[in-house]
C-alpha cells in the first residue's frame, strides 16, 4: 500500500516496497505520526488500523461500529488520535506502544529504510537531524563482534597452543615454573592498557611497516626453519649440552634480527611488492582502502590478550596427559614428536579445544581494545584494512547517553543479554569438557 | 649429508622449533610491551636541554628535541639514505597554538643550546621556551634583560607559589564549605516543604534566615579571594620568543622556572625527582593533558577498597559453604560451573546489570525513599564510587571464590580431623584451624581480585567513572565519605586522555605515565598474589602424613 522514493542514479521513483493488511472496507482517512514512521488508517466501517512503516507492521486492529471515519489525525506525540466519524461524533483514542519500530526482523535481518536504495543491515542509533529515524540492525555488530574475535584467533591460537605444547612438553620443570607465570602476568594486563597501545602506537606503526610486516610473514618462519637446520649441523657435543626448552631462548635473537632486517627493509619491500604506494596499490588492484584503526591491529592486541588464556588452559590439560602413557610410547622407540602427535595431543585435544573456547568467548565480549583500536565504524566487511563496531564497543558508547528506559537503552540490553547468552553457552561447553577430562585421566 | 637431513626431518625436530618459536613470540610480546611502557613512561620526567635551531630562511625554532625520522618517501635511487627530519617540542601553545614542530635536516643552518634559555612550567597553555626580557610589578619594571629578570623572577615565584596555596584553600574549603552548608539549608526547607505534616513557619524562616548569613559569609570570602587574586596578577613577567615575539605573563601563572641548560646532571636528576611527586601528588590541568594524576589514584585505590570490603564476605563465605559444608553432589557441581561460568562473563555484561539494577533500580528507589528533597536531580540513582565498587564485586567474586576453594583444599585432612578429635566442635575447628591456615589461599584470592578490579575499565564506564571529578569522594564535609559521588579511575583516565582529549599528541606522556603508574599497580599485585600461592603449595606439600 505505501509506496516511497527510491534513488536510481539522479533520479527518483515511486516504487513499492511495503505491504500492510487490508481494511475490510475502503480506506476512507490516513494520518501519519509526526514523530516516528508510524500511521493510522480508517476506513468506511470504522475499522482503525495503526501501522508501522519501516517494519511493514500493522500493530493494531481497532474493530468499528460501523459508523465509516470521515478524517483522523494522530496526536503530535503519537501517544493518543482523534477520529471524526460520518455520523459527525469525534472519538478519541489514547494509544500506548512506546517502541512501535522495533521487532525481531528489524533488529537482525534486511531492512529498507527511507532514503536506502535497498534493505541493508544498519545501525545507527543517533544523529544530528530532527526528522532521523533510529535504526537498530544489531547484525552489524554482531558481525563486528565475529570479525574482531577471528582475527584474534588467528593471531593467538597458533601462539598460544605451541607455546603451551613446548612448555609442557620440551620444557625443563625448572625454566616452566618460570616462563608459565611470565606468560599468565599477560593476562593480568588490564585491557585498557593494550587498547591505548594498540590504538596510539601500533596503529600508526603498523601503518608504516606494513610491508615489512608483510614479508616478516614469510621471512620470520623461515628463519626459524633455518636456525633449526643450523643447529642440527652443530657437532653433537654442543648439542648434548642444550638444556629442554632452551630452544625458545636461542630463537629471540633470530626472530629480533629477522623482524629488524625486515624493518629496515621497509621501503625497498613496499616498492617491491606494491610499486610505491601499498595503501594505493590494495586500492587499485583490490579496492581496498586502508583505515589506520582496523582489523589487523585488533588482531593483535586482542590477540595478545587471549594468548595466555587459551596457553595456561592447554597447557594444563596437556601436562595432564599421564605420565607413564609418555614414557611408555618414547620407550616403545617413537620419537619425541611422534608421542606428542600420536599420543598426547590426541588425548589432550578436549582440553585444548576448551581452551579455544574459552578464548573465543573472552574474545567475544572484550570491550577496551576494540572500543580504542577499531574506528568503531558499525559496517559489514571482512577487509583486513577496516574497522568493525563489536557489541560489547557498541554498549559501552551509547549506553551512557541512552534514556533510561528508551528503545535505544533495551535494544542494547538485548545486546547485553546476546553477549552473555552467547559467552554463557560457550563457557557452559568448555566447562563440562574440562570435567569430564578429568575424571578421564583421574582413571589412570 | 641428505640421508641426515631426510632424519632430520622425519623426527620432527623441526615441528618442535616451531612450538619453541611460540613461546619465544609471547616472551618477546611480554617484554616488548614492559619495556615499551616503562621507556616512554619513565622518558616523560626528564627535563631535556632546550635546543635553539637555526634555519635557512633565518628563522628560529627554540624547543626540546622530540625525536626524528626518515622523511616517508624521501628515498629515491640518488639519496639512498633519503631525507631526515626532527621533531621539535616548541610549547609556547598560546602564541604558535601546535606543540610539535617538524625541522627538515636540510633547512638546518645550525643548532645551539643556548644556556640562557627559559623553560617555562605554566598553570595554563602548557610549557614555554623563550627568554625573559623584563619583569615588571604592575607597570613598573623590576629588572630589565635576561640574567637580571632571571634573578628578580626566582623570590616572586615563591611569594606566588604561597599565595597560588591560600586562593586554592579559600575556593576549596572555606567556599566550598559554606556552598555545601547552604546547599544543605536548601535542602532541609525543600524537605520541610514537601513534609505535608505542616511545618512550622518559623523553622523554615529560621532556615531562611541561616542562609542569608551565609551567603554575607560568601561575599566576604569573595572579597578576600579578589584581594589575593590581584596581588597574584600584580607581578608579570615579559618573555621573548627565539623570533623575537613578546608576551607578557603574570608569574601567578608560572609553577616552575627551569633554565635546563645549565643544570648538572645531578640537579636534572633532582628535578626528575620532583616531576614524579608532583605526577602522583598534585590535580590534573589542561583537561587532564598535563599536571598530575592523583585524583585517578585516589578514585582507584577508594574503589578497590570498597570492593574489597563488599566481596570479602561473599566470596569467602561462598567457598567455605562449597567446600566445607555442601554436601558434593550434583547441585554443587551445577554452582561450581556456574561459578566459572560467571568469571567468563563479559566484563561490560557486568556493567549494564550494575546500570540496571544498582543505578536505576537500587539507586532510585532508594532517592525516592530518602533523598525526595533532591529529585529530579539524582543522588544514588546516577553512577557513583558505590555502585562502581559493588559491580565490581560482581565481577571479582569468582576468582576470590576459586582461591579460596583452593586454599582450604590444600588445608590437610589431618589438621581438620586432629581438632574435631581433641573435642573442638565443627565451628571451632573452621575458625581456629581451617581459615587460619587457608589465610594465604585467601589473600591470594584477595589480591588478584583487586588487581582485576584495578584495571577493569569497561564496567565503569557505565557505573560512574568521569574524566574530571570536581571532588574526591572523601573529605572534609560531612558525611566525610561520599559514596554517590563520581570519581576519577587510572584505567578510564588512559582511555580519556588517550582518545578523547583534544590535543592527543600532546597528551600522549601523560598517558603513558599513567599506563606506568596503572600496570606497576596491577603487575606488584600480580607477583604478590603467585608469591603467596607458592608459598601455600609449598607449606603443605610435605605434610601428608
Amino acid at each position: 500500500m505505501p509506496v516511497r522514493e527510491a534513488q536510481e542514479s539522479s533520479i527518483t521513483r515511486l516504487r513499492l516496497i511495503h505491504h500492510f493488511e487490508a481494511h475490510p472496507a475502503p480506506v476512507t482517512g490516513i494520518s501519519p505520526s509526526l514523530r516516528d514512521k508510524g500511521f493510522m488508517t480508517g476506513d468506511a466501517q470504522g475499522n482503525l488500523f495503526v501501522h508501522y512503516a519501516t517494519s511493514a507492521q500493522t500493530l493494531l486492529k481497532l474493530q468499528g461500529n460501523q459508523q465509516g471515519i470521515r478524517t483522523l489525525t494522530f496526536s503530535p506525540k503519537a501517544d493518543g488520535a482523534v477520529a471524526l466519524t460520518e455520523q459527525g461524533s469525534v472519538v478519541t483514542y489514547a494509544i500506548q506502544n512506546p517502541h512501535p519500530e522495533t521487532t525481531l526482523a528489524t533488529l537482525f535481518s534486511l531492512v529498507w529504510y527511507e532514503g536506502y536504495e535497498g534493505p541493508e543491515h544498519v545501525w545507527q542509533s543517533s544523529s544530528g537531524a530532527d526528522d532521523f529515524e533510529a535504526k537498530f540492525g544489531l547484525l552489524p555488530l554482531m558481525f563486528g563482534t565475529l570479525k574482531g574475535t577471528l582475527y584474534a584467533m588467528l593471531v593467538a591460537v597458533p601462539l598460544a597452543i605451541l607455546g603451551a605444547i613446548y612448555t609442557s612438553m620440551f620444557m625443563h620443570p625448572n625454566l616452566r615454573a618460570k616462563i608459565k607465570p611470565t606468560i599468565e602476568i599477560m593476562a593480568a594486563l588490564p585491557t585498557v592498557i593494550l587498547g591505548f597501545l594498540a590504538g596510539l602506537w601500533l596503529a600508526p606503526v603498523l601503518e608504516r611497516i606494513f610491508p615489512a610486516l608483510i614479508a616478516m610473514t614469510v621471512v620470520v618462519p623461515m628463519s626459524i626453519l633455518a636456525a633449526a637446520i643450523l643447529w642440527q649441523c652443530l657437532p653433537p657435543a654442543i648439542i648434548r649440552r642444550l638444556r629442554p626448552g632452551m630452544e625458545s631462548f636461542i630463537l629471540i635473537p633470530v626472530i629480533i634480527g629477522t623482524a629488524w632486517i625486515c624493518l629496515g627493509l621497509n621501503q625497498p619491500i613496499e616498492s617491491f611488492l606494491f610499486g610505491s604506494d601499498y595503501k594505493n596499490w590494495f586500492a587499485t588492484h583490490w579496492g581496498l582502502r586502508y583505515d589506520q584503526r582496523n582489523a589487523l591491529v585488533v588482531g593483535f592486541a586482542m590477540g595478545f590478550a587471549i594468548v595466555p588464556i587459551i596457553f595456561s588452559i592447554s597447557e594444563e590439560a596437556l601436562s595432564n596427559v599421564p605420565r607413564h602413557l609418555i614414557a611408555g610410547s618414547l620407550a616403545l622407540g617413537a620419537t619425541r614428536w611422534q608421542t606428542l602427535v600420536k599420543l598426547v595431543l590426541v588425548s589432550a585435544s578436549p582440553g585444548i579445544f576448551s581452551a579455544l573456547m574459552i578464548g573465543f568467548g573472552r574474545a567475544i565480549g572484550e570491550t577496551m581494545i576494540v572500543l580504542m583500536a577499531t574506528g568503531n565504524t558499525p559496517i559489514m566487511d571482512w577487509s583486513l584494512f577496516n574497522g568493525f563496531r563489536t557489541l560489547s564497543a557498541n554498549i559501552a558508547v551509547e549506553i551512557p547517553e541512552a534514556p533510561h528506559g528508551g528503545t535505544l537503552y533495551r535494544t542494547l540490553f538485548l545486546a547485553a543479554v546476546l553477549l552473555f547468552a552467547f559467552t554463557f553457552l560457550i563457557n557452559t561447553v568448555a566447562e563440562m569438557i574440562r570435567q569430564r577430562l578429568r575424571t578421564k585421566y583421574s582413571q589412570y | 649429508m641428505r640421508a641426515k637431513f631426510k632424519k632430520f626431518l622425519a623426527s620432527g625436530n623441526v615441528f618442535i622449533w616451531g612450538c619453541a618459536a611460540g613461546v619465544s613470540v609471547s616472551l618477546l610480546m611480554v617484554f616488548g610491551l614492559l619495556l615499551l611502557i616503562i621507556i616512554n613512561g619513565l622518558g616523560y620526567f626528564w627535563t631535556s636541554d632546550i635546543a635553539e635551531v637555526t634555519l635557512k630562511d633565518g628563522q628560529h625554532v627554540m624547543g626540546q628535541l622530540a625525536g626524528r625520522e626518515i622523511i616517508p618517501r624521501s628515498i629515491t635511487p640518488s639519496r639512498p639514505e633519503g631525507k631526515g627530519r626532527v621533531r621539535v617540542k616548541i610549547g609556547n601553545r598560546d602564541l604558535y597554538g601546535l606543540d610539535f614542530k617538524w625541522v627538515n635536516d636540510d633547512q638546518i643552518v645550525s643548532l645551539s643550546y643556548p644556556t640562557d634559555a627559559v623553560l617555562l612550567e605554566r598553570r595554563e597553555w602548557g610549557n614555554m621556551f623563550a627568554r625573559i626580557k623584563a619583569v615588571y610589578d604592575g607597570e613598573t619594571l623590576l629588572a630589565d634583560g635576561n640574567e637580571a629578570g632571571w634573578i628578580a623572577l626566582a623570590p616572586l615565584l615563591t611569594t606566588t607559589e604561597a599565595l597560588h596555596r591560600q586562593i586554592t584553600k579559600i575556593e576549596r574549603v572555606e567556599i566550598g564549605s559554606i556552598n555545601a552548608d547552604i546547599e544543605q539549608t536548601r535542602l532541609k526547607i525543600r524537605a520541610f516543604e514537601l513534609d505535608h505534616l505542616s511545618p512550622s513557619k518559623s523553622s523554615i524562616d529560621n532556615l531562611r534566615a541561616q542562609i542569608a548569613a551565609m551567603e554575607s559569609r560568601y561575599q566576604e570570602k569573595t572579597t578576600e579571594l579578589e584581594a589575593l587574586r590581584a596581588q597574584f596578577d600584580q607581578y608579570s613577567v615579559l618573555m621573548v620568543d627565539a623570533n623575537g615575539r613578546e608576551k607578557q605573563i603574570p608569574v601567578g601563572q608560572i609553577i616552575r622556572a627551569l633554565r635546563p641548560n645549565e643544570m648538572t646532571l645531578l640537579h636534572k636528576g633532582w628535578i626528575y625527582v620532583t616531576n614524579v611527586w608532583s605526577v602522583l601528588s598534585s590535580e590534573p590541568r589542561e583537561a587532564n593533558t598535563e599536571g598530575g594524576i592523583f585524583p585517578a589514584i585516589f578514585g582507584t585505590v577508594m574503589m578497590v577498597i570498597i570492593m574489597t570490603i563488599a566481596v570479602v564476605p561473599f566470596g569467602v563465605l561462598a567457598a567455605l559453604y562449597l567446600r566445607e559444608y555442601a554436601k558434593q553432589g550434583a547441585m554443587v557441581r551445577l554452582v561450581r560451573i556456574a561459578v566459572n561460568n560467571l568469571a567468563g562473563v563479559p566484563s561490560i555484561v557486568f556493567g549494564v546489570f550494575g546500570l540496571g539494577f544498582f543505578i536505576y533500580a537500587v539507586g532510585g528507589t532508594l532517592d525516592t525513599l530518602f533523598f525526595p528533597e533532591r529529585l529530579p536531580t539524582p543522588t544514588f540513582g546516577t553512577g557513583g564510587i558505590l555502585w562502581a565498587s559493588l559491580t565490581l564485586a560482581l565481577l571479582t567474586v569468582p576468582v576470590v571464590i576459586v582461591s579460596t576453594e583452593e586454599g582450604l583444599a590444600a588445608v590437610p585432612r589431618e589438621f581438620r580431623e586432629g581438632s574435631l578429635a581433641l573435642g573442638a566442635t565443627k565451628l571451632e575447628t573452621m575458625l581456629k584451624v581451617v581459615i587460619p591456615s587457608a589465610l594465604p589461599g585467601i589473600l591470594t584470592g584477595l589480591i588478584l581480585a583487586m588487581a582485576r578490579a584495578a584495571g577493569e575499565v569497561a564496567p565503569l564506564m557505565l557505573t560512574g567513572v568521569v574524566k574530571l571529578a570536581p571532588s574526591l569522594p572523601v573529605d572534609g564535609s560531612w558525611p566525610f565519605f561520599h559514596f554517590d559521588r563520581k570519581f576519577m579511575h587510572l584505567g578510564f583516565h588512559i582511555y580519556d586522555v588517550g582518545f578523547q582529549s583534544p590535543n592527543v599528541e600532546a597528551a600522549k606522556p601523560m598517558v603513558y605515565i599513567t599506563t606506568l603508574v596503572l600496570i606497576s599497580v596491577v603487575v606488584l599485585l600480580n607477583f604478590t598474589a603467585i608469591v603467596l600461592r607458592n608459598h601455600l603449595r609449598k607449606k603443605y606439600a610435605g605434610s601428608v602424613l
